[in-house]
C-alpha cells in the first residue's frame, strides 16, 4: 500500500470514525434519551434544598419539606431521588399528599395524591404537576406528606437524606420561537445534560459504538501475552466496579461490558467455562452476601449473573457447532489472570 | 425373582411417597380449594354430578363450559373406589400419584436423553428427588393441589415416550402417550402451565436446528407431528367443546377471557407489582423470596424458619450446576452434549419467564404482553414454575453426572449432600400443604366430612328436583362454603359441594353469579335487610330452597371466606325474610334446609308441563296453545338452547307432578345420561331461535307461536284441540353438548385406529 494511503487509511481509523461515533453518542443521547425528553431541561438541586425530612420511616403526619429556587420558567416537576429502593409494607399501601406553592403564598398552586405504591423500587419518583409559565428565579416550597403512613406500610429512607432536582417543559412553539431562544435553550440543555452523571450513564448506550469500536482497535494492536490477562482482567475490573458503585443498571454500561467480554471471548479463545466459572463465583459471592444481609448489590448481580448465563450459554453453542480451539479454559483461567499480570 | 438394587431403592421411594399424605394430613381428607378436590376421593358422585355435560352449574349460575375432559379418569378412578371402598386410601393414593410417577418417568426420560450415563442410576435417582421434592414443586403445585399438579408426571412422561419415539420409530411409545393422556386429560385443562413449559422448549429450539442435519430436521418435524396430532386427536371429545365457544361467540370461556380487554388490561400492573424476586433463589432451586414477603404468603414462614438458615446448604446445587457447565464436554458424547446445550439454553429462557424482574429483561416480558394470549402469563411466577423445576431438574441431573465422574473419590460424600439438602428442603411439605387456612389462626383446612352433612345431601338429593337452585347460607364472598370436620374445627373450604353430593346445584357467595351484579346485590340487601329484594331476586334466579348451615367455626366465619359487616346480618331475621317454611333439619341440627317465600319454576310459561331429563335436555309440553305466548328460562342467557319440535306429541313423559307454579308444572325428573337420536339434533332446526333473547342475561326467553307452528310444520308436530288450540311437544336442548358427543366419537375412532395399526406394526416387526 502506499505510504499516502495508509497515512489517510490511518487518519480514517484513528480520528475520523472515532469523531463521527461520538458525535452520535452526543446527539443521541440529547434526542433519545429515555428518561427525558428532549424538551425538558433538568437542573440539579442543592441536598441542603430539602430542609425537613424524618430518618427512617415516612410516618403518619411526617413530611418531607423542601425549597428551592427556580432555575426557569415552566418549572413542572420534582424528581425525588432516594438512597435506597422504597420498599412498600404488607400492611396495605400509605397515601403521599404533595403539595407546592410559592414561597411566602399562603394557598397551595397544586395538590395531589399517590399511592405508596406507585414509588416502590424507583430510585428516583418524579411528582409532576401543570407547569408554571413564570417561575425562573421565584422560590417554592413543597411537601410530601405521608397520611396513612405506619410501620407497616409506609415508605422507608433508611439509607438517608433523598436528592432533589426539578425540570422545566419547554413547548415546541417557544423553542423554536427565535434563534435566539433556540441557541439558549440548547446551550442549557447541552450544559444541564452533560453535567447530570445520570444522564451520561444512562447515554452510556449511544457509546456503545464507539466503544466497541475503540476495544477492537486497541486489542487489536494488543499482541504479547501479558496484554491477554490484562485484557480479561479489565473486563471483570470493571463488571466488578458496575456491580458495587452504581446500583441502578444502566442499559448502556450492561452492553458496552458485555461487548467487551465478547470481544476478549474471541479475540483470545476463552472457552465457555470460563465464562460459567466466573458466573459460579458470581453467585456464590452473592449467596454469601445475602446469608449476611447485605442485598444493596442484589439487583446488579441478578442482572449480570443473567447476562453471563447467556453469553456463556451462545458461546457453548457456537463451540458445539464449530468446535473452535479455545487458548483459555477454567483450568488455566486463574494462572493466566495471575501469572501473565506477573 | 431377584430384586436389584434399583428396583429396591425405588420401590422404597414409592413407598415413602405413598405413605407421605398419611403424615401430611393425620388420616383425613386434603378437600377444598377452587375445583374442590372432590374427585379424587368422591369420582363416582363428581362423574355423575359434575362433569358430563356442558351446561355447568357447579355452585354457579349456569355457564358453558367444557368439563368433560375430567371423566376417563373418573371413571378409572371410580372402578378403583368400588374395589378399595376407604375414601381415605383413595385420596391419599391420588395425592402421591403425581409424584410416584414423575419419579419414574423423570429416570427414564433421563435414561434416554443421556443414554450413554444410564448405568449412573444413583444420580439419575438423585436428581428424579430433586425433581418431586422440590420446594417449588411443594409451594407452587402440592400447597394448592389442583390439577396442574399432575403434569409433575406428565411433562417428563410425554417427553420421554416422544424421545423414545424420536429414537426407535416404535409406534407403542405414541400409543402408551396416547393413553396416558386420555386417562389424565384433566391436566392438559392446565394449558398456561403446560405452555410455561413448551414456550422454553419452542424458544430453545433454534439451537437443534442448528446442530441437526436437514433429513433429521424432516425426520424430527414428521414424527413430531404424529406424536402431536395423535395426542390432540385423542384429546377431542374435550377439546371441540372447549374451543367451539371461539367460533360460536360465546364470551364465557376461557379462550375468550385470556384475549378479552378486561383481561389484557390486567397484565403490566399485574407483573409489575409481582415481578419482584431475583434469579438466586430459582437457581437454589427455592421458590421467590421476594414475592412470598411482600404479599405474606405462607411461604415466608418457610424462609424464615427454615430456608433462610439453611440457604448455604443450598450452594450444592450451585456447585453441580456449574461443575455440569464446566465439565459436561468430558463426559458427554457428541449427542448428549448437544442435548445438554439446549437445555441449558431452555433453561434460561424458563429461568427469565419464572423470575421476569431481570433489569431491562423485565421490560421485554411487558412488551410480550402485547401478543395476542401472552396475558395468561401474568401470574408468570406461578405459571412458569413446573416447566422450570423440570427444566433445571433435567440440568442439575447431568450436572451431577458430569460431576461424579470427575470426582470418583468424592462421588459418594457429594450425593449423600446433595440427598440432604433436598429432603432438609422437603421438611417444609407438611408445614405447607396441611397449613392453617388463611387468615384463621388454627383452622386446618383436612377434614372428615359428618355423616350428618352426608345424610342431608342425601335428602335433598331425594326431595329437591334438580332444576332447583339452593341458596347456601352464610352468604360468603366467593362461592365458597365451609362443612366443619366431625371432630375438630378443620374445615372444608371450597367451591361449594352441594351440587356434587345433591345434584342440586346452590349458590353460595358473590362470585357464584359469575361477576354479574346480583352477586353483589344479594350481599347489600342482606345488610340493609332489603328483604323484598332479596326475594325479587331468588325468584329471578329461580333460587327456591335456603341451606343454612349453622355450623362454622368462628374463626372460619371472620376469615377471607366471609364478608365480616354481611355476617353479621346473616341471622333469624333474614331466614325469617326469605324463606317460608322449614322442611329438614338434621341431626345435630347443624344444618336446616328451608323453602323460599317465592317459589319460581325452572321454566315457565301457560299451561306448560316440564321434565327434566339432564342438565342439557328438557321436554316440553304445552297445553292448549291459542295464542303467542311467552317462554322462560330461569338460567344465564345462552343463545345455544335450541328448543326441537317433537312428532306426534304426548304427555307420557310425565307420570307424576312434582311442583306446581302459575300455570306451569314439573314433572318428576327421569334421569337418562344421552339418547342416541341427540346426536341428530345438529342436523335439525330449532324453532323460535329467532325470538330468543334475554332482557337482562338472567333469563331465555322465547315467544312461542302456535299460528307459526301451524303454518310451518307438518301436522304431525301438534294436535288440534276442537277450540282450536294445539297441544305441541318440544325438546329444550343445550347444542354444545353435542361437541362432547362428536369429539367423543373421534377420540374413540382414534384409539381404535392407533390400537389397530400397533396391532399388524407389532406383528410386522416380529415376522421381519
Amino acid at each position: 500500500m502506499p505510504k499516502r494511503n495508509k497515512k489517510s487509511y490511518g487518519i480514517i481509523f484513528t480520528i475520523i470514525i472515532p469523531v463521527i461515533l461520538l458525535l452520535f453518542w452526543f446527539f443521541a443521547s440529547l434526542f433519545f434519551n429515555n428518561k427525558i425528553s428532549f424538551s425538558v431541561i433538568q437542573y440539579s438541586e442543592s441536598a441542603r434544598d430539602i430542609k425537613s425530612y424524618p430518618s427512617g420511616l415516612l410516618l403518619k403526619d411526617k413530611s418531607i419539606i423542601g425549597e428551592f429556587k427556580a432555575n426557569d420558567n415552566n418549572l413542572g416537576i420534582i424528581n425525588l431521588g432516594f438512597k435506597n429502593f422504597i420498599e412498600r409494607g404488607s400492611g396495605g399501601e400509605d397515601v403521599l399528599l404533595f403539595r407546592i406553592k410559592e414561597k411566602g403564598q399562603k394557598d397551595w398552586k397544586y395538590i395531589n395524591t399517590y399511592r405508596s405504591g406507585s414509588l416502590d423500587r424507583q430510585l428516583e419518583y418524579p411528582f409532576g404537576f401543570p407547569s408554571i409559565p413564570d417561575s425562573k428565579d421565584k422560590t417554592y416550597v413543597f411537601e410530601i406528606k405521608s397520611l396513612y403512613g405506619t410501620p407497616n406500610n409506609s415508605i422507608n429512607l433508611t439509607d438517608g437524606k433523598p436528592t432533589l432536582s426539578t425540570a422545566y417543559q419547554f413547548s415546541k412553539g417557544e423553542i423554536l420561537g427565535s434563534k435566539k431562544i433556540l441557541v439558549g435553550f440548547l446551550y442549557k440543555k447541552i450544559e444541564t445534560s452533560f453535567t447530570n452523571i445520570d444522564f451520561l450513564l444512562r447515554s452510556l448506550i449511544f457509546l456503545a459504538p464507539l466503544a466497541v469500536y475503540v476495544f477492537v482497535y486497541f486489542l487489536s494492536k494488543l499482541k504479547n501475552k501479558s496484554s491477554r490477562s490484562l485484557s480479561i482482567g479489565m473486563a471483570i475490573i470493571l463488571i466488578v466496579l458496575d456491580i458495587l458503585l452504581l446500583k441502578e443498571y444502566y442499559v448502556g454500561i450492561l452492553i458496552v461490558l458485555s461487548i467487551l467480554w465478547i470481544i476478549n471471548i474471541h479475540k483470545f479463545k476463552i472457552e465457555s467455562s470460563v465464562t460459567f466459572l466466573t458466573t459460579g463465583i458470581m453467585i456464590m459471592v452473592w449467596v454469601i452476601l445475602t446469608m449476611f444481609g447485605m442485598l444493596d448489590y442484589q439487583g446488579k448481580l441478578n442482572v449480570w449473573i443473567f447476562t453471563l448465563f447467556i453469553v456463556g450459554a451462545a458461546q457453548l453453542i457456537f463451540e458445539e457447532k464449530y468446535s473452535p480451539k479455545s487458548e483459555v479454559n477454567y483450568k488455566n483461567f486463574f494462572k493466566i489472570l495471575i501469572k501473565e499480570n506477573g | 425373582m431377584r430384586l436389584n438394587f434399583k428396583t429396591i431403592i425405588n420401590l422404597v421411594t414409592i413407598i415413602l411417597l405413598l405413605a407421605l399424605p398419611y403424615y401430611i394430613f393425620n388420616g383425613k381428607l386434603f378437600l377444598g380449594g377452587d375445583d374442590t378436590r372432590l374427585l379424587y376421593s368422591y369420582p363416582f358422585e363428581y362423574f355423575k354430578n359434575s362433569s358430563f355435560y356442558s351446561w355447568y352449574s357447579v355452585s354457579t349460575i349456569g355457564i358453558n363450559a367444557s368439563n368433560q375432559y375430567t371423566l376417563p379418569f373418573l371413571g378409572f378412578w371410580s372402578a378403583i373406589d368400588s374395589i378399595l371402598k376407604n375414601k381415605v386410601i383413595l385420596s391419599y393414593t391420588a395425592f402421591s400419584m403425581p409424584l410416584v410417577l414423575g419419579l419414574i418417568y423423570f429416570q427414564k426420560l433421563m435414561g434416554v436423553l443421556f443414554p450413554e450415563k444410564k448405568s449412573n442410576f444413583i444420580e439419575i435417582y438423585i436428581g428424579s428427588l430433586f425433581y418431586v421434592l422440590s420446594p417449588i414443586v411443594i409451594f407452587d403445585l402440592l400447597f394448592i393441589y389442583l390439577t396442574s399438579t399432575w403434569l409433575l408426571c406428565m411433562f417428563p412422561a410425554l417427553l420421554y415416550y416422544f424421545i423414545s419415539y424420536l429414537r426407535t420409530s416404535n409406534f407403542i411409545n405414541v400409543y402408551k402417550a396416547l393413553i396416558l393422556s386420555m386417562l389424565f386429560s384433566f391436566c392438559f385443562i392446565a394449558i398456561p402451565w403446560i405452555l410455561g413449559l413448551a414456550l422454553p422448549l419452542i424458544l430453545a429450539s433454534p439451537v437443534l436446528l442448528v446442530f441437526s442435519k436437514k433429513k433429521d430436521i424432516l425426520t424430527f418435524i414428521k414424527k413430531a407431528f404424529i406424536f402431536v396430532v395423535l395426542l390432540a386427536i385423542s384429546q377431542s371429545y374435550w377439546l371441540f367443546a372447549f374451543f367451539a365457544p371461539y367460533f360460536i361467540r360465546d364470551n364465557s370461556n376461557f379462550v375468550f377471557n385470556v384475549i378479552a380487554k378486561s383481561y389484557t388490561d390486567t397484565f403490566t400492573p399485574t407483573v409489575v407489582s409481582t415481578a419482584v424476586g431475583t434469579i438466586l433463589y430459582p437457581i437454589l432451586g427455592l421458590f421467590h423470596r421476594q414475592i412470598a414477603f411482600d404479599y405474606e404468603w405462607k411461604l415466608k414462614e418457610q424462609f424464615i424458619y427454615l430456608f433462610d438458615k439453611t440457604l448455604f446448604l443450598n450452594l450444592i446445587f450451585i456447585a453441580v450446576l456449574i461443575g455440569g457447565l464446566l465439565l459436561f464436554k468430558k463426559y458427554f458424547n457428541k449427542e448428549g452434549r448437544r442435548i445438554y446445550t439446549y437445555f441449558l439454553t431452555a433453561f434460561i429462557f424458563s429461568l427469565f419467564f419464572f423470575t421476569v424482574n431481570i433489569g431491562p429483561f423485565k421490560d421485554l416480558f411487558l412488551y410480550m404482553g402485547k401478543i395476542p394470549g401472552f396475558v395468561m402469563f401474568r401470574n408468570f411466577y406461578d405459571k412458569f414454575a413446573p416447566g422450570y423445576i423440570f427444566i433445571y431438574s433435567i440440568l442439575i441431573t447431568a450436572g451431577l453426572l458430569a460431576v461424579s465422574n470427575e470426582l470418583p473419590k468424592y462421588r459418594k460424600a457429594i450425593n449423600i449432600l446433595f440427598i440432604f439438602v433436598v429432603l432438609l428442603n422437603f421438611t417444609s411439605v407438611k408445614s405447607t400443604v396441611n397449613s392453617v387456612l388463611w387468615t384463621t389462626k388454627n383452622v386446618y383446612r383436612v377434614i372428615t366430612i359428618p355423616q350428618e352433612y352426608l345424610d342431608m345431601m342425601n335428602f335433598i338429593h331425594n326431595n329437591v328436583s334438580s332444576s332447583n337452585t339452593i341458596l347456601t347460607l352464610p352468604y360468603g364472598s366467593s362461592l365458597y362454603s365451609v362443612i366443619k370436620d366431625t371432630n375438630s374445627n378443620n374445615v372444608y373450604l371450597g367451591v361449594s359441594p352441594v351440587k356434587i353430593f345433591s345434584g342440586v346445584n346452590d349458590i353460595s357467595g358473590t362470585l357464584s353469579f359469575n361477576y354479574d351484579p346480583d352477586g353483589q346485590k344479594i350481599q347489600d340487601d342482606i345488610t340493609s335487610r332489603n328483604y323484598k329484594d332479596i326475594n325479587k331476586t331468588l325468584f329471578k334466579r329461580n333460587i327456591n330452597y335456603v341451606f343454612v348451615n349453622k355450623n362454622i367455626p368462628d374463626q372460619v366465619i371472620h376469615s377471607y371466606a366471609f364478608d365480616n359487616n354481611t355476617v353479621k346480618y346473616e341471622d333469624e331475621g333474614l331466614i325469617k325474610g326469605i324463606t317460608s317454611k322449614k322442611i329438614k333439619t338434621s341431626s345435630n341440627n347443624s344444618y336446616i334446609l328451608y323453602e323460599a317465600k317465592n317459589k319460581n319454576s325452572y321454566l315457565l310459561s301457560k299451561n306448560l308441563y316440564f321434565k327434566k331429563i339432564n342438565p342439557v335436555k328438557y321436554i316440553l309440553y304445552f297445553k292448549n296453545l291459542k295464542s303467542k305466548q311467552e317462554l322462560k328460562m330461569f338460567d344465564s342467557y345462552n343463545s345455544n338452547w335450541k328448543i326441537y319440535p317433537v312428532k306426534y306429541p304426548n304427555m307420557s313423559f310425565c307420570n307424576n307432578v312434582v311442583s306446581s307454579v302459575k300455570n306451569t308444572k314439573e314433572c318428576k325428573e327421569e334421569f337418562s345420561l344421552l339418547t342416541l337420536d341427540e346426536l341428530l339434533y345438529f342436523f335439525k332446526k330449532p324453532i323460535f331461535s329467532n325470538t330468543h333473547a334475554s332482557k337482562d342475561g338472567t333469563t331465555n326467553d322465547w315467544l312461542i307461536d302456535p299460528s307459526y307452528i301451524k303454518k310451518t310444520l307438518p301436522n304431525n308436530y301438534y294436535t288440534v284441540k276442537k277450540d282450536g288450540s294445539i297441544d305441541v311437544e318440544f325438546i329444550l336442548y343445550y347444542r354444545p353438548q353435542l361437541y362432547f358427543y362428536y369429539g367423543i366419537i373421534i377420540s374413540l375412532l382414534n384409539l381404535i385406529a392407533c390400537t389397530i395399526f400397533l396391532f399388524f406394526s407389532s406383528r410386522y416387526a416380529k415376522k421381519k
